[in-house]
């Protein structure tokens, strides 16, 4: 379940198919989803190059449906639009599992820009969006552990006692949606449930996985300890060992710790001293990479004694961190063994498949050789002329790809370096105009505006390519980029622009005709042709229609929308088996290299056990010799002296 | 945040799985394969911890996930847990010491239980370099392997003697084993594959 959102984090679409109901059709309607960033695309098969529908998320909340008694086979949720009921969809999986990490994805990607989706969320993606708010720890932790605080303090049996299922759900789908409700009114137990369930959910333990032996043979030590000297040296090494921790974790777990410490002391009233706290924290604090419930029953003391140390013995644990620390921290790297590459997340561990097994990236892995040759072949095909510019930002980029086919599109998702500095440059012109003020009362969102921009960006960028010496287009999307926009009414300009686009394609491909450079002209009509259908399918987004100008696009996309696709799949399983030879290659080297030690010391060890093997013969052989030499001396000496007494008693007679 | 197209690191990934009692030297010989400058001594494993470690056989690049599981008797049950889904077992003992030796036989049993017939499985004589406190002899070793279908290596993890061929060789026998699966012949053939332990139990020995 957590891996679905890690793989978004990551840029790795969901897909899979879904059965919908609701837009213009009536009634039940098998559809192939493809769920990108903050975009959801309907297709009507697997392969489909044309998207049917693009739903833009972030105007949409999400409703997870009960299960009707008289459909049980339907596992369905709800895509509510704010602002036209009619675009709302309900969306069918085929099973609960299959619902439920539709709903779990749909959630982030929705709700992850406004501070919700917390749940499941790494610890460090959602300090991301605190730190803008100037938090250190995450507000749900927070805002439960204010209020247990306030209302707690003396209640028996806090943090034992289970809370309200229903209460808890339902806090639980509020903060899932970035509503932060008021926790005033809610009851201690339940509040307290939330908090162990959102620790309990993280995906990496606040102690994470990699600690976890040297951790938990601190606590095994510390159990067998007797003397309390002993125990307080082992304190101490968990101590050092925490000091290894990350920021976010560092912090948040401090702050847990000294809350529990707190509580701890006021035993007489809720019956809950640190060991009790301990047993019941300790899971939640550190759990293994390998979530096997067996383990954990096994381990229960060691990690009730690991959260002991921590809660009793909290100001010899935890120890304020200060900024200049931090850095120091971060980077000092004093890892013994653990730093060695260890399996960091369970995908590694299960994915036991051949050939298809889950694969992890580093972020780093060689990227400027992917870059530099894209680049080129950017170039190539482009002649030096401007490529209809698609910036990262969800819609525009994914609903081009998608339209050009290429069903896998990662592969032609790759920075363009040209694209890069430009966008960057039209942002920070944009940024220069408004002051961004992430403190508006609201969550930020940043990253939708990003993405609107993105997309404005883009169609500006592509309208300077198709006009490039009108100095009327540069000036409206001057305008347009300068002015400060909200994501409340980019849909209107980009509807604009869109619009003012139309006309002056019309124009340029007029020009580009009477002009009849041919080599020129076919550039810059296919030129032409992806912009609209980019434009098409945008306008298909917000407008619902637009079906006229798909219909023309489906006669002229595919010969060059396939070819394209075949390019890039082509440069991509190319780059692929690059990068797989040369990693192989690199591997075999350092394979090699460690054989050729081996062997050259093995070798080097038999020809010294020959050397002494021959030395040692030939020392044999010698003394073999001499005594040979002096046998048949011996001999000769005898015969010499029978013939001797022969010559002087003649010969013996039998 | 830019993507690039995703490239496997490796071709193949074979889950191996090592057992034996407590303060053997099986943490050490795992983390001595996966980089030669580790250290020597490590405290006692929590119930599991891995190991990844990628290498190169037969042009393939294959991915060594060694499961190292616990030898204390406080986490018998819960290594059972792990021969699981494991490719490869390797059975750790000690030479300086005779019980370990005798729990070989416990630990064979219960990887026996938990695993796939003829499961590959390679024997595993830790910490040779301590020549004069030896207390299991080779020969004796070697026939109790040899009965049981499997070779046997003495290693010194101290000294990195041989740490690497335990895994190759295991590794070598299960791509052996998959190549016969996959190729399709009878299973009744693999009979004379050197694993069997019915019949003629003919071991594979090296070392």
């Amino acid at each position: 379940m957590d891996q679905v959102v890690t793989d978004l984090i990551n840029g790795k679409p969901l897909r899979g198919w879904l059965r919908k109901h609701g837009g213009v059709v009536r009634g039940w309607q098998r559809r192939y989803f493809v769920l990108k960033k903050e975009c959801l695309f309907c297709f009507m098969r697997e392969d489909d190059t044309r998207i049917t529908h693009t739903y833009l998320l972030d105007e949409y909340c999400l409703n997870e449906l009960p299960a009707s008694t008289d459909d049980p086979d339907k596992f369905s949720f709800e895509l509510l639009s704010e602002k036209q009921p009619s675009e709302s969809v309900t969306l069918c999986a085929t099973s609960e599992e299959e619902r439920k990490m539709w709903v779990k994805a749909l959630c982030y990607s929705i709700y992850a820009q406004k501070g919700g989706a917390i749940f499941g969320l790494p610890l460090e993606e959602a300090m991301k969006m605190e730190h803008k708010l100037g938090r250190k720890i995450p507000y749900i932790v927070e805002a439960c552990i204010e209020h247990l605080e306030k209302y707690a303090m003396e209640t028996e049996g806090i943090f034992r006692l289970a809370g309200r299922a229903g209460l808890l759900k339902e806090l639980r789908s509020q903060f899932e949606t970035a509503q932060h409700p008021p926790l005033d009114k809610i009851d201690v137990h339940t509040v307290a449930s939330l908090l162990k369930a959102y620790l309990r959910e993280l995906p990496e333990s606040l102690i994470p996985p990699g600690m976890y032996q040297r951790a938990m043979n601190c606590a095994m030590r510390y159990s067998e300890h007797k003397l309390e000297d002993d125990q307080l040296a082992e304190v101490k090494s968990l101590a050092q060992l925490l000091w290894e921790l990350s920021d976010d974790s560092y912090n948040t777990l401090s702050y847990i710790c000294q809350f529990l410490h707190r509580l701890a002391t006021n035993v007489s009233k809720t019956k809950m001293d640190a060991r009790n706290l301990a047993l019941i924290f300790g899971p939640n604090l550190i759990r293994h990479l390998d979530n096997n419930p067996e383990l954990m029953m096994m381990t229960a003391d060691l990690t009730q004694h690991l959260a002991y140390m921590m809660i009793h013995h909290y100001s010899k644990v935890f120890l304020p961190r200060l900024e200049s620390d931090q850095k120091a921290s971060s980077s000092v790297v004093p890892r013994p063994h653990d730093a060695k590459p260890r399996p960091t997340n369970l995908c590694d561990l299960v994915g036991l498949e051949f050939n298809s097994a889950p694969v992890e990236i580093s972020k780093n892995d060689s990227p400027f050789v992917l870059v530099e040759d894209h680049f080129k072949y950017r170039d190539e095909q482009c002649a030096g002329q401007q490529v209809p510019q698609q910036d990262d930002g969800a819609m525009c980029n994914d609903t081009s790809n998608m339209d050009n086919g290429s069903v896998d599109a990662d592969v032609t998702r790759r920075p363009i370096a040209p694209r890069r500095t430009k966008s960057r440059m039209s942002r920070q012109r944009r940024s220069c105009g408004t002051p961004t003020s992430p403190v508006s009362g609201e969550w930020p969102s940043e990253r939708r505006q990003l993405d609107a921009e993105d997309v404005k960006t883009a169609l500006s960028n592509r309208s300077q390519t198709s006009l490039s010496d009108s100095s009327e287009s540069t000036s409206i999307n001057q305008e347009l980029v300068g002015r400060p926009e909200s994501g409340q009414n980019s849909d209107g300009e980009v509807a604009n622009l869109i619009h003012a686009q139309e006309s002056q394609q019309d124009m340029q491909a007029f020009t580009a005709d009477s002009q009849g450079k041919s080599g020129r002209e076919t550039g810059n009509v296919a030129e032409e042709q992806t912009s609209r259908r980019a434009d098409s399918s945008i306008g298909g987004v917000h407008n619902g229609e637009g079906a006229g100008i798909r219909s023309e696009d489906g006669k002229l996309g595919p010969s060059r929308a396939c070819l394209e696709s075949q390019v890039a799949a082509l440069k991509s399983e190319l780059v692929n088996t690059k990068t797989r030879s040369d990693h192989l290659i690199s591997m075999m080297k350092a394979q090699l290299m460690d054989m050729r030690e081996k062997y050259e010391n093995r070798i080097r060890t038999m020809e010294n056990q020959h050397r002494s093997q021959v030395t040692d013969l030939a020392a044999k052989l010698d003394a073999e010799r001499t005594a040979c030499a002096e046998a048949v001396q011996r001999t000769v000496a005898l015969q010499n002296q029978l013939y001797k007494y022969k010559l002087l008693y003649g010969d013996l007679k039998d | 945040m830019a993507e690039y197209p995703k490239v496997p690191q490796y071709d193949a990934i074979y889950k191996v799985t090592v057992i034996g009692d407590s303060q053997v030297g099986k943490t050490t010989i795992i983390r001595k394969f996966v980089d030669q400058g580790a250290p020597d001594h490590y405290p006692p494993t929590i119930g599991v911890d891995f190991g990844l470690k990628d290498i190169v056989v037969e042009n393939e690049r294959c991915r060594v996930q060694i499961w190292d599981t616990a030898g204390q008797e406080r986490f018998r049950a819960v290594t059972s847990c792990y021969f699981r889904g494991a490719h490869g077992v390797v059975l750790v003992y000690d030479v300086t010491q005779v019980k370990t030796f005798d729990n070989i036989q416990f630990h064979l049993a219960q990887a026996q239980q938990f695993t796939a017939d003829n499961q590959p499985m390679i024997m595993v004589g830790n910490k040779s370099d301590l020549g004069e406190q030896r207390a299991v002899p080779y020969s004796l070793a070697a026939s109790y392997a040899h009965d049981m279908g499997m070779p046997l290596i003495e290693t010194s993890a101290k000294t990195l003697n041989n740490v690497d061929d335990v895994f190759y060789h295991l590794i070598n026998e299960i791509r052996k084993r998959h190549k016969e699966d996959r190729s399709g012949e009878p299973r009744g053939d693999r009979k004379s594959s050197i694993f069997a332990r019915s019949g003629s139990r003919r071991g594979w020995c090296c070392s």
